[in-house]
């Protein structure tokens, strides 16, 4: 019991003691190595024994910090060093004092813009707390922890701000994959906050992909009205969306556009590229493409557009939040399916007004 | 006879008051044209919508092209179909056509939009674009590349080169190097205010000379603007490199 309670106060003073070498500077930090039992070598005896003892004392250390990223200025040297030092603590200790760190409920304005790399991890964080909470979710991912979830859940709650929010909906993703309904009634919630969506901030766009993740189809209505708005960041962002999400769940989309006539009819070389995603190989994709090459409300230039996009599929490869890089290489079955359909096609006579796009795309296929 | 409609629509199409510091797009020649690495670039013809456009890319590696993202993908009309590749045309000489089997573009939902003055019709996304080919257009030949950017903002030789089609065909390879070093404006995308480009060179390289004689792509023309002078690129930068080897080693 006494153990648990200290538990908290020691991965503070561990973090204290990190941040605490982190400002001193460069040339303590440039000597920052961790000892077998994680204490940081070269830590002054003064900060590894006041801070823990001493509340205010780390509150101090805290302030420091701010003052420094708010008036001094932050290199993105000094930043990357400060995260390299959060995550070579020990797992525990590190996710004990980020979860206090964000109770206190401070902030402070780095340098950096919000920015995505592999695998997710945000190689710019605008704000301290964003920071946090993708150190928080990159290390709760390495070591099956829980608590980015948790933290997350309890952030959603409120509208802080939508860059958190993108860390937060990203974490819960990370850590409790299967809670889909949720976190697209969340991300639901935050695409329609108007004071977010008028002044869309990187983070805002960047959570599109969580529509990708969820898979859920009755995001494409509010998409296609993002697409015919006047704000051209969102029109990108949701275009890419709604992309990604035909090219991972065709038959789901399809569906989806098959029985929704109207949606997306005035896009309608859009439109043509969703259908352009399946997998011809598949029986239940293959119904799909020709009920909508039989819609007789489906104009011809629509059509067109869909037999050439089958000669040249396109595929947009960004590090995103949660879902994967798409592929290099189709597979062969793709490219079997797609030239068995065709050439079935062009011999039945069954979509004759489409026969000249259809020689030309067999053609095509066999160079 | 096609619909040729130019790619970079920000560009004016009367001669404005030219500063003696800006340099401006002019015939690179035919000898130029075909001589390696600057062969490797080729003039590209695709449809968007219901029309024809014209941008430039580069072999890269022996069947796959970098161009600009805008080339392949927008937002209204979606993805570019019918990508034809001319490498090292001049005039009616083309040295191989390939159509593109596999598109690409390197940028996720939030990626920066440029939009350059009242006059402009399209954004400009700063993103890379990839093409595959089911055939080499150079016989295995490439351009090679580099993810570094100091040679756009120091003192090493530039030269970009494109297909311009303002106030030149659109069918001659056009090359315009600056007097003044690139300015990094946000993240890959960089900026030099001592020249412009026409539209069609839209996906067109930058090469420097990264040692004597050896030229590498570093960037893709991305944007421009006439009023006031200025062409956007944007450079190779880690993730473009990533990109490229991911996606484009074919």
């Amino acid at each position: 019991m006494k153990n648990s309670r200290l538990l908290p106060i020691i991965a503070f003073a561990v973090l204290i003691a990190a941040i605490g070498l982190w400002l001193a500077g460069p040339g303590i930090r440039g000597g920052l190595f961790l000892q077998k039992n994680g204490v940081p070598a070269n830590t002054p005896p003064s900060s590894s024994t006041e801070a823990p003892a001493s509340k205010p004392a780390s509150l101090m250390l805290l302030t420091r910090l701010y003052d420094k990223l708010r008036s001094e200025g932050i290199t993105p040297a000094d930043l990357a060093a400060f995260r390299r030092a959060v995550l070579s603590l020990p797992p525990d200790a590190a996710i004990e004092a980020i979860i206090a760190f964000l109770a206190t409920g401070k902030d402070a304005l780095t340098t950096e813009q919000f920015e995505i790399g592999e695998r997710g991890e945000l190689t710019g964080a605008p704000t301290l707390r964003i920071l946090l909470l993708d150190l928080l979710g990159r290390l709760c991912r390495e070591n099956r922890r829980t608590e980015a979830a948790s933290i997350a859940r309890t952030l959603l709650d409120a509208k802080t701000s939508a860059d958190e929010w993108a860390i937060a909906l990203r974490n819960i993703a990370w850590i409790t994959p299967g809670e889909r309904t949720y976190l697209a009634e969340k991300t639901r919630e935050m695409l329609t906050h108007q004071p977010w969506r008028q002044q869309p901030s990187a983070g805002f766009r960047e959570a599109f992909d969580l529509i990708v993740f969820t898979r859920s189809v009755t995001f494409i209505p509010d998409l296609a009205e993002m697409i015919r708005g006047e704000d051209t960041s969102l029109q990108r962002s949701a275009g890419v969306a709604l992309d990604r999400m035909a090219e991972r769940s065709p038959l789901e989309v399809m569906t989806f556009l098959n029985t929704n006539s109207g949606e997306l009819a005035d896009r309608p070389f859009l439109r043509a590229d969703y259908f352009s995603k399946a997998d011809l190989s598949q029986p239940a994709q293959r119904i799909a493409v020709e009920a909508y090459l039989s819609r007789p409300d489906v104009g011809q230039p629509e059509k067109e557009k869909l037999i050439a996009a089958l000669a040249s599929p396109g595929t947009f490869a960004a590090d995103t939040l949660v879902t994967e890089p798409p592929p290099a290489e189709l597979p062969a079955s793709y490219f079997n399916g797609l030239r068995q359909s065709v050439d079935d096609w062009i011999s039945t006579s069954r979509f004759p007004s489409l026969t000249p796009s259809l020689l030309k795309l067999r053609a095509q296929l066999a160079e | 006879m096609r619909k040729l409609a130019t790619f970079i629509c920000t560009l004016l199409a009367a001669m404005p008051l030219i500063a003696q510091d800006v340099s401006y797009p002019e015939l690179f020649g035919k000898d130029s044209t075909q001589k390696f690495p600057y062969s490797m670039t080729g003039q590209l013809i695709f449809t968007s919508g219901r029309s024809d456009f014209q941008g430039t890319g580069t072999t890269i590696y022996g069947r796959s092209v970098l161009t600009a993202a805008h080339n392949l993908w927008d937002a209204q009309t979606g993805w570019s179909t019918n990508v034809e590749f001319n490498r090292a045309r001049y005039g009616r000489k083309i040295d191989s056509q390939v159509f593109a089997r596999r598109l690409f573009v390197y940028g996720g939902y939030a990626a920066p939009t440029i939009r350059y003055g009242a006059d402009s019709s399209r954004a400009f996304a700063n993103d890379l674009g990839g093409l595959r080919f089911s055939s080499a257009p150079a016989n295995g030949s490439f351009a090679g590349w580099s993810p570094d950017n100091t040679p756009l903002t120091g003192d090493a030789y530039n030269i970009a080169l494109g297909y311009g089609a303002d106030t030149h065909s659109g069918d001659e390879l056009l090359f315009v190097t600056p007097s003044l070093n690139f300015y990094q404006t946000r993240g890959a995308f960089f900026e030099n205010d001592s020249l412009t480009f026409e539209g069609g060179m839209s996906g067109g390289p930058v090469f420097a000379e990264v040692e004597p004689g050896e030229f590498r792509v570093v960037a893709v023309i991305v944007a421009g603007s006439d009023d006031p002078p200025s062409g956007g690129v944007r450079a190779i930068n880690d993730g473009g490199a990533r990109f490229i080897r991911t996606y484009l080693q074919y």
